[in-house]
């Protein structure tokens, strides 16, 4: 069904009133690698956001910390993060949980920069994250509210998914314990490097090994191209 | 520029704990941290092999181990190194700018930083301390043209002491004395009245006896006033030249105050005389004296060792043999030679026992005939700088076959008063029993001779064992002729039997040095690990060994010491120069390990656990290691080792 909404999409007049960004957005968007194209080559936007709680839509994104891996390798140099201003954020029991106090939140950028920002840093890249989908929800929700209609369509690798697919060939939902496939666990699973958790950046740095890790795991199990791959 | 982000900002952590990184200005290095890569390899994967193109990045390990091997003809790969966290590798793309040299592995999962040397060549341009980095060889499988050892002990002074606590006393500093004010001189004719007088006008120790031309004739101290004049030996007004000492002990205008020190200690005086060209045929033009030293030093070793010559109280030794160990903690933090702190200790070593042999005499009375005390092993070839066992021997005139016994007995018991007091002054007894209260190692020089004929003769694995030990005798006290006749004797028949220096290479080749250190253990050849390093025995023996037979073969008599023994092997054979020099400088640093590792433990030293030693000294050392399996190669191919059995 993929392609028949990326077909409706492009068969869409694009939205002569929306902003320049996502207008460049979505051009961008027409350009999409070809899926037969091999892992190396892909280009992926690894990024988390802390929000004030789980719920998509009454909760709001504080921050946002994302990192490009290109040619099987995290670019330290292309990295994005942002701080965002919410009134009232401070409240809340994440905050606590991301040490984001509300004075550090002041400093932060208003919500329609922040998503700006963002949504010119990924282009068309493969986004991944651990449970991404809900970041993506979270995103969307932003664009929402800065009266943007449209939503993001890139491609989307969800890590903890990929890890037990590549790690259980015939998943049994039943056995299945998520506790095992927090960030957290993988990072240890995988021995992989887990200083500064639990602010955006750092956990979008620590997906982003983890996505190295992953990428290799799946081409031992014969997963070459990025259609193989978000499939 | 934009500011480091959260990322960045941990790259930046990583690299910032690690040398060469920690050098860099934290604002370059942040710069530098924002352009790494971040690469993951799984086990076994190649991230470049020997005779690829050059990479436009260099590496560093983030997490796990990475092999360097090299091909070899005979097919096996030879392993060159393995690094891990914090180790930097794949630099030839970055100093050479040529084809790898060796295969990258991982040695299991790895994260390796890459870092554009785009980036960081600015950086090596600019800082002297990052280049002296790269240039001492101290990034991993570095292939080092002309292996610099001299640059990597001078980038381990220079970057270990980033954060210096004292102020650093400069020992090897030229000693600056005021010569104007401070030349007290007279003619030789001058009256002792009339100079007492002089010297008491301008409150000096000393009064300097001149010739007309000012050149130094003698020296007239206030102790010489006191012991000749006060005790009525001499005439008031007599001339000064009767009791004046001469000849006069000259320095060079403003000598190494380490060169000072020692002068004064060898000729035992308290006054140097400073002439134009540093002899007694020049123009005096002033006098150091030991005050002088005193005030520019401190805890003084001279001062220490006058102490332990003149102590009438031998309990009191042991207390003055501690100042002595907190001077060596000094000057090894202040990166004071090792040949120099070595030449003190030796000194102070040797006082002690001088101390506790003039004190045994008087105990047992006179010794029946002459004798000679042998100092062996490290501190017969004057490079202790821990108080580790003792190891001595004894040996004393042929003179009355019939009373040989009766002899040995006096020995003997003179052996234990000195072996009892050293133990005080805390040397260990020698586990081996190696000492000269033990009766087979209190003989007459007949004796001495029968054991090293046979031990020449018959090399077997004892007796190349207690060659090595015993070669290294030292004469410290007695008649030194005795000494000097063993020594002819061994030489006449180390030149007449061909097998034994064979044999002796053979038996130095005993223990090849290891290869690297990997995490908390010890990289062997054979690539399997080890937790704890024997440095003694892995490394620093090999190098005593070899500097000992191949002095042998080189006919050089009465030379001890390594490190002068690799010097003097530099001079004779200059087609090996640059190796013999790296060695020597390779024991320098080992005995500087030894001994801090000692001090910071409170033992001797010898077992060096690997996680107490940080990068850069694990590194230090990895590039000693090098040395010792050149030369003990130039042993197999010298000896033709191959061949023997």
């Amino acid at each position: 069904m993929e392609w028949l909404k990326e077909l409706m999409h492009q068969l869409k007049p694009a939205d002569q009133d929306a902003p320049a960004f996502w207008q460049r957005y979505s051009a961008a968007l027409k350009e999409q690698l070809p899926k037969d194209t091999p892992l190396a080559e892909a280009e992926f936007v690894v990024f988390d956001t802390e929000t004030t709680g789980l719920d998509q839509r009454q909760d709001k994104v504080l921050s946002i910390g994302a990192i490009k891996v290109r040619g099987l390798q995290v670019l330290v140099s292309d990295t994005f993060e942002c701080l965002v201003q919410q009134e009232g954020a401070a409240a809340t029991k994440s905050a606590e949980v991301h040490g984001l106090l509300s004075k550090q939140l002041e400093q932060g950028i208003p919500e329609g920069e922040a998503v700006e920002g963002f949504v010119e840093f990924i282009g068309n890249a493969i986004l991944v994250g651990q449970h991404v989908a809900f970041d993506i929800a979270m995103v969307n929700q932003m664009l929402q509210r800065q009266g943007i209609r449209g939503k993001l369509r890139n491609r989307s690798v969800d890590t903890a998914h990929l890890a037990i697919r590549l790690e259980r060939r015939h998943a049994d939902s039943h056995t299945l314990k998520t506790a095992e496939y927090s960030l957290d666990a993988l990072c240890d699973r995988y021995n992989l490097p887990t200083d500064d958790r639990h602010t955006a950046s750092g956990d979008a740095f620590a997906t982003a090994l983890l996505l190295l890790k992953l990428l290799s795991l799946a081409k031992k199990r014969g997963v070459a191209t990025v259609g193989e791959l978000i499939k | 520029m934009k500011p480091s982000n959260v990322i960045q900002e941990r790259v930046h952590e990583f690299l910032n704990t690690y040398p060469p990184f920690n050098l860099i200005d934290p604002e370059k290095l942040r710069a530098l941290a924002r352009q790494v890569r971040v690469l993951y390899l799984e086990p076994e994967q190649v991230l470049f092999a020997q005779g690829d193109t050059a990479h436009e990045h260099f590496y560093v390990v983030r997490q796990g181990s990475v092999r360097l091997e090299q091909a070899t003809e005979g097919g096996n790969p030879k392993l060159l190194d393995v690094c891990d966290e914090g180790d930097v590798f794949g630099v030839r793309a970055l100093i050479a700018k040529k084809n790898y040299s060796s295969t990258a592995t991982s040695a299991e999962e790895s994260l390796v930083y890459a870092i554009p040397i785009v980036a960081f060549e600015p950086i090596l341009t600019e800082n002297p301390q990052v280049a002296l980095y790269f240039a001492a060889g101290f990034a991993a499988g570095q292939p080092v043209r002309n292996p610099t050892l001299r640059d990597a002990q001078r980038a381990r002074v220079g970057l270990s002491t980033i954060a210096p606590t004292s102020i650093p006393l400069h020992l090897e500093d030229a000693l600056k004395i005021d010569t104007a004010k401070n030349l007290v001189a007279c003619p030789p004719d001058t009256s002792i009245r009339l100079a007492a007088q002089m010297m008491s006008d301008k409150d000096s120790s000393f009064m300097m006896v001149v010739d007309s031309g000012q050149r130094p004739l003698g020296i007239l101290t206030d102790t010489d006033l006191r012991r000749q004049v006060v005790a009525g030996h001499v005439a008031i007004d007599d001339p000064v030249e009767v009791i004046m000492s001469a000849p006069v002990i000259t320095t060079v205008p403003n000598p190494p105050m380490a060169d000072a020190l020692i002068h004064m200690i060898r000729h035992k005086v308290k006054h140097l005389c400073v002439t134009t060209d540093g002899t007694v045929n020049s123009r005096a033009l002033g006098v150091l004296t030991e005050h002088d030293l005193l005030l520019a030093q401190g805890n003084n070793p001279a001062v220490l060792i006058s102490e332990i010559r003149q102590t009438r109280d031998i309990a009191s030794l042991p207390g003055i043999r501690d100042r002595a160990e907190e001077l060596l903690l000094k000057y090894l933090e202040q990166e004071v030679s090792i040949s120099f702190i070595a030449n003190i200790i030796t000194e102070i070593n040797d006082a002690i026992i001088v101390r506790a042999l003039q004190h045994a005499e008087k105990e047992l009375g006179e010794p029946p005939v002459r004798y000679c005390w042998l100092s062996l092993g490290s501190e017969g070839r004057e490079e202790q700088l821990l108080r580790t066992d003792q190891d001595n021997a004894l040996v004393f005139e042929d003179k009355n076959a019939a009373l040989e016994k009766e002899h040995q007995a006096y020995f003997l018991k003179l052996g234990a008063i000195v072996r009892d007091i050293l133990l005080q002054c805390g040397f260990e007894k020698c586990p081996a029993d190696m000492m000269a209260s033990n009766p087979k190692w209190c003989q007459p020089l007949h004796t001495w001779k029968q054991y090293f004929y046979n031990w020449i003769h018959e090399p077997t694995e004892e007796a190349l064992m207690h060659t090595s030990i015993f070669y290294d005798y030292r004469p410290v006290y007695g008649d030194l002729s005795l000494s000097r006749q063993l020594t002819d004797y061994i030489y006449e028949n180390i030149q007449q039997e061909r097998i034994f220096l064979p044999f002796l290479a053979k038996h130095a080749l005993q223990s090849p040095p290891p290869l690297s250190f990997f995490r908390n253990f010890i990289v062997e050849r054979g690539g399997e690990h080890k937790d704890q390093f024997d440095i003694k025995l892995r490394a620093m023996t090999p190098l005593v060994d070899a500097a000992r037979v191949l002095t042998l073969d080189n006919r050089i008599a009465g030379e001890n010491n390594t490190f002068k023994r690799f010097e003097k092997l530099a001079e004779l054979e200059p087609q090996n120069a640059e190796l013999y020099r790296e060695a020597a400088m390779a024991y320098e640093i080992m005995m500087r390990f030894r001994a801090l590792n000692g001090l910071r433990n409170k033992n001797s030293g010898r077992y060096l656990n690997p996680n107490q030693l940080n990068k850069l000294e694990r590194q230090t050392l990895r590039s000693t290691f090098k040395p010792i399996s050149d030369i003990q190669e130039l042993l197999q191919v010298r000896f033709q080792l191959n061949y023997l059995g």
